[in-house]
């Protein structure tokens, strides 16, 4: 070894060191983030201690099962309870998802700005309804310095959605990841409302949307305005809802759906537990197990004499499809339903079972949208 | 040859003297409570701090850390003192309430000033109405603003020359009725979020409570008590009712408007900030008679105790019964309210049969 | 030292109730009000009381009527208050008394107490006492504060005979004993009769008659005020029982005037 060599070595080794120094440095940078609702939050990247408040399938997508090792709470009832089946499922392969803490929701008071500031994150994401609701907790938390970033697929808005994908990727890291998906989103979405504006131009379908939770002898809710409702009149059909409830979301009147006569006719269904007369979708069902359930609604005496029943455009659609990332899946299922030929290459389980392969950690299993003729 | 230069006999005047202590100590004994209850709302809550960080954090003015810091400066102490100046708020504001209209299940729900309270914040936060400002100051505004409307409603139809104690009640269930009516027809045209915070808001909370929040309630409960320390006396008279107290030479008109006044700014300045809490208006002044009596002197100071012992424990209670959740305080106080009062109901059935 | 009333009157919106009332009453005699339900007894007493807006002049020698000179009781109206009796009759200073219960205070509450023979009820809850020493109590009240003028508001009309007999003599005795002016509405005519040094009748807003019970509860009066026949039983000057006619008192026999 000549002297050059050994000594190319010590300045190798040492350069690298330097690099390391301020590379080091460099690595708690503080960022400015844009989050969905507009607002400038500054964030030190990158971060090591998560909270997540919301929108769990979103966030696994966009930062990757690897992510979850990153998040020290979470608001529990809003997925455990809600969605037990699609937690339980997601538990089984993120390891520190079944014990993880719980820092209340918003829906029951139970939402603690002290349980967040003792998990001590780097940054909390919050959903946009929780961070209206919760004006002291989160000028708590600010004060506390722990930086809050919303994220809003609430809104059923194409920016929102877009914003809160690319901003989760940012904060977490993923940022190629991020854009993918909200290209692939954007994409979709796109595609949807340009086969819808090519199809209309006839006379526009009514539908009717109900949740399916009850069973078929209660009249569930309908939405106008929001949720399936927003949906419905974005895809160019006429909500048989809109006019004639008090507020955004209840049970119409059951008379008044018979009298407008909707063309379609679709019950939101889910794995709701303890719920024996809801309507099943989701992973742990099958079409058959899905038709079974739906058919009571299809069934109802009162609705003999419905075009949609006649024609047989019952459907079952899992409502935890609405507002969120892959939301698109139940636009296009909707869409074909509502414009067959314009639709006609488009496949809604086949669009969904590659977002799984792609993005999620759990396998796509399942009957998520049907009707009630095989 | 007049009595007043006579030795008194020392048993009457010895035995009041010493009973009129023996009342101050159980005041005492009350504040007391208060006082633990204080201390164990400040050790407890979801983030399950060791008690030696706590009482290092509030010695120190710091914690080892600044989420210690954050959690016990700006979330536990500003809920235990709110606690206390909002249960002594409710339970002198029952106090007089029950005083002024002789009905002993009197509060600020009976002349319906909570439930005005209740739907001006739901004005807010169902319809956004229509004011500049960000929530944190719209709800406290319209809620006070709406306690006020409540409490010149009552005036106006409990008919404003005559105010007799009927009248007025009769007045106040009317306007609760209406508040109630329209708050639920809030409730029907809400979004599913809006509909969940008016709820959260008629059951009340306490977590919301802020330095800033309390810098405004603190004041208002002092200048109460300031205001009503001189009128103790005509209150006693009040209680042997309306036409004795005139013929004492009480003001017994003006006095119970006053009063009302006074009740309604105790009331809209808490329920504005907390939500509408139940029970504690109605149980604390029930508590310190059993203790003091009736003498205003020390019935009122008492009853602001017991209604901030009453608060004090329901918020450590509504903490600790679900262990990292806080169950909702307006809850905590029906559920004590309503054993309490039926054992009332069986005490005095037994003393008359 | 009289009181006078000159030309009292008082309407409830367009009713009436009295009539320019005249009245002058002497210290140290116990004067009774009678008259039917509704001839404006009550209503005359709260105005003497000022207690009610009137037409018409109060003065006592002269001077008009001030509220510290006046000792009303008004009729019994139950009212429960956790207050001891001590307390209830301290409340009778209320214009003298500070936050601080003084010494005087308490001596002026003993004195009348003891006066009245209640002075071993003083700790006692008022609840807790029967109606003859709630009336004894109240009656300590309105004398407590040394009035000149004792105005009472049917003060036995809820009591038995014992302590109905207790009441109006420690009234009758203390008008004598400190020359106080005393008006009593007294609905039963008998204790009118027992008691009162002089009666006032009262028909329809107005005084029919003033004077001794003999003079004023005649017969005659009582049938035109009252609308009863009525039987008197005389002891010399005064009379000592009157009973309707018509009902028998048993083993009774009627008086040779009936």
């Amino acid at each position: 070894m000549t002297w050059f060599s050994v000594r190319r070595r010590h300045w190798g080794a040492a350069l690298l060191a330097l690099t390391g120094l301020f590379g080091g440095t460099a690595w708690a940078a503080t960022t400015e983030v844009t989050d969905a609702l507009g607002r400038t939050v500054k964030v030190n990247l990158p971060v090591q201690r998560v909270i997540v408040n919301f929108n769990y399938e979103e966030f696994t997508a966009v930062a990757g099962k690897e992510a979850w090792a990153k998040v020290v709470g979470i608001s529990r009832a809003p997925w455990e309870g809600w969605r037990p089946v699609i937690f339980k499922r997601y538990a089984a392969v993120i390891p520190n998802l079944q014990a993880m803490p719980d820092v209340g929701h918003s829906d029951d008071g139970t939402f603690s700005a002290e349980k967040v500031i003792a998990l001590k994150p780097d940054v909390l994401f919050m959903a946009e309804w929780t961070y209206k609701a919760m004006q002291t907790a989160r000028d708590q938390i600010e004060a506390a310095g722990i930086p809050i970033v919303v994220v809003d697929y609430n809104a059923q808005l194409l920016e929102r959605h877009l914003a809160s994908t690319r901003v989760m990727g940012k904060v977490m890291g993923t940022d190629a990841r991020a854009e993918e998906l909200a290209q692939l989103y954007e994409r979709q979405y796109k595609d949807v409302m340009a086969r819808v504006a090519k199809a209309s131009g006839g006379a526009k379908k009514k539908v009717y949307f109900e949740l399916g939770q009850a069973g078929a002898d209660t009249v569930g809710n309908s939405y106008s305005g929001t949720m399936w409702g927003k949906i419905a009149t974005l895809l160019g059909a006429v909500n048989v809802a809109d006019g004639k409830l008090p507020g955004p979301w209840g049970p119409v009147n059951a008379e008044a759906v018979i009298a407008d006569n909707p063309d379609l006719i679709f019950i939101a269904g889910s794995s709701w537990v303890n719920k024996p007369k809801a309507v099943k979708t989701g992973y742990e069902a099958t079409a058959d197990i899905t038709r079974a359930t739906l058919a009571p609604y299809a069934q109802r005496p009162a609705w003999a004499g419905l075009n949609a029943v006649k024609n047989g455009q019952v459907h079952a659609i899992e409502h935890g499809l609405c507002r969120t990332l892959y939301d698109y899946v139940a636009m296009q299922y909707i869409g074909k339903q509502l414009y067959p030929e314009a639709f006609k290459d488009v496949d809604p389980a086949a669009s969904f079972k590659a977002y799984h392969e792609k993005y999620l950690p759990v396998p796509f299993a399942g009957a998520w949208a049907t009707g009630i003729r095989p | 040859m007049t009595a007043a230069s006579a030795p008194v006999a020392p048993s009457i005047a010895h035995a009041y003297r010493r009973n009129w202590w023996r009342r101050w100590t159980l005041a005492l004994a009350l504040a007391g409570v208060a006082v633990m209850g204080f201390l164990l709302d400040v050790a407890t809550g979801p983030a399950l701090l060791p008690l030696a960080e706590v009482a290092r954090t509030v010695l120190l003015g710091e914690g080892h850390d600044a989420s210690v810091t954050a959690i016990v400066w700006s979330i536990r102490l500003p809920v235990a003192c709110t606690a206390l100046v909002v249960g002594a708020a409710l339970g002198l504001s029952g106090a007089v309430m029950q005083t002024i209209l002789h009905n002993p299940l009197a509060s600020s729900y009976t002349l319906g000033v909570s439930a005005g309270a209740g739907f001006g914040a739901a004005l807010v936060i169902v319809l956004g109405a229509g004011l500049p400002w960000s929530d944190t100051v719209s709800i406290p505004v319209m809620a006070i603003l709406f306690a006020a409307l409540a409490c010149a409603g009552v005036y106006l139809i409990g008919g404003a020359r005559a105010a007799t104690a009927e009248a007025l009640v009769l007045a106040g269930i009317a306007l609760l009725f209406l508040f109630q009516a329209l708050t639920s027809l809030l409730q029907l045209i809400a979004s599913p979020e809006a509909l969940q915070q008016v709820v959260f808001w008629l059951f009340g909370s306490l977590q919301k409570a802020t330095w800033t929040k309390l810098a405004i309630m603190a004041p208002v409960l002092l200048v109460g008590l300031v205001l009503l320390w001189p009128m103790a006396w005509s209150l006693t008279a009040l209680k042997l009712g309306d036409e004795r107290a005139q013929g004492l030479g009480v003001p017994v008109r003006s006095l119970r408007l006053r009063c009302f006044a006074l009740i309604s700014a105790l009331t809209g300045v808490s329920v504005a900030f907390v939500g509408t809490i139940g029970f504690v208006g109605l149980v604390a002044p029930h508590i310190a008679r059993m203790l003091v009596g009736e003498d205003q002197r020390v019935f009122l100071p008492a009853s602001a105790l017991a209604g901030a012992a009453l608060l004090s424990v329901a918020s450590v209670a509504s903490k600790t019964l679900m262990p990292g959740a806080v169950f909702p305080i307006g809850i905590i106080t029906s559920l004590i309210g309503v054993p309490f009062f039926v054992a009332l109901v069986l005490r005095s059935r037994g003393r008359r049969s | 030292m009289s009181l006078l009333a000159d030309n009292l009157s008082l309407s409830y919106g367009r009713q009436a109730v009295l009539h320019g009332v005249d009245l002058a009453l002497r210290p140290g005699r116990l004067v009774a009000l009678v008259g039917p339900n509704g001839s404006g007894k009550s209503s005359l007493i709260k105005c003497l009381a000022g207690l009610l807006p009137h037409a018409g002049q109060v003065s006592l020698s002269g001077q008009p009527l001030s509220a510290a000179q006046i000792g009303y009781m008004p009729q019994d109206h139950a009212a429960s208050a956790a207050l001891t009796v001590l307390e209830t009759v301290l409340l009778g200073r209320l214009e003298r008394l500070r936050w601080q219960v003084g010494e005087e205070d308490l001596a002026a509450v003993e004195a009348v107490l003891t006066r009245l023979g209640i002075g071993h009820l003083a700790p006692r809850w008022l609840g807790d006492l029967s109606g003859g020493q709630r009336q004894l109590v109240f009656l300590a009240q309105s004398l407590v504060a040394q009035p000149r003028v004792l105005l009472l508001d049917e003060p036995i009309s809820a009591l038995d005979l014992r302590h109905q007999l207790e009441v109006m003599d420690a009234v009758r005795a203390l008008t004598l004993e400190r020359g106080l002016v005393t008006l009593a509405v007294l609905h039963d005519l008998n204790a009118a009769v027992r008691h009162a040094d002089e009666v006032v009748l009262l028909h329809d807003g107005r005084v029919l008659e003033v004077g001794p019970p003999a003079q004023v509860l005649t017969a005659s009066h009582v049938r035109r005020v009252f609308q009863v026949d009525v039987c008197l039983l005389t002891q010399p000057g005064r009379p000592a029982w009157i009973a309707p006619v018509g009902v028998s008192a048993p083993g009774q026999p009627w008086p040779a005037n009936c």
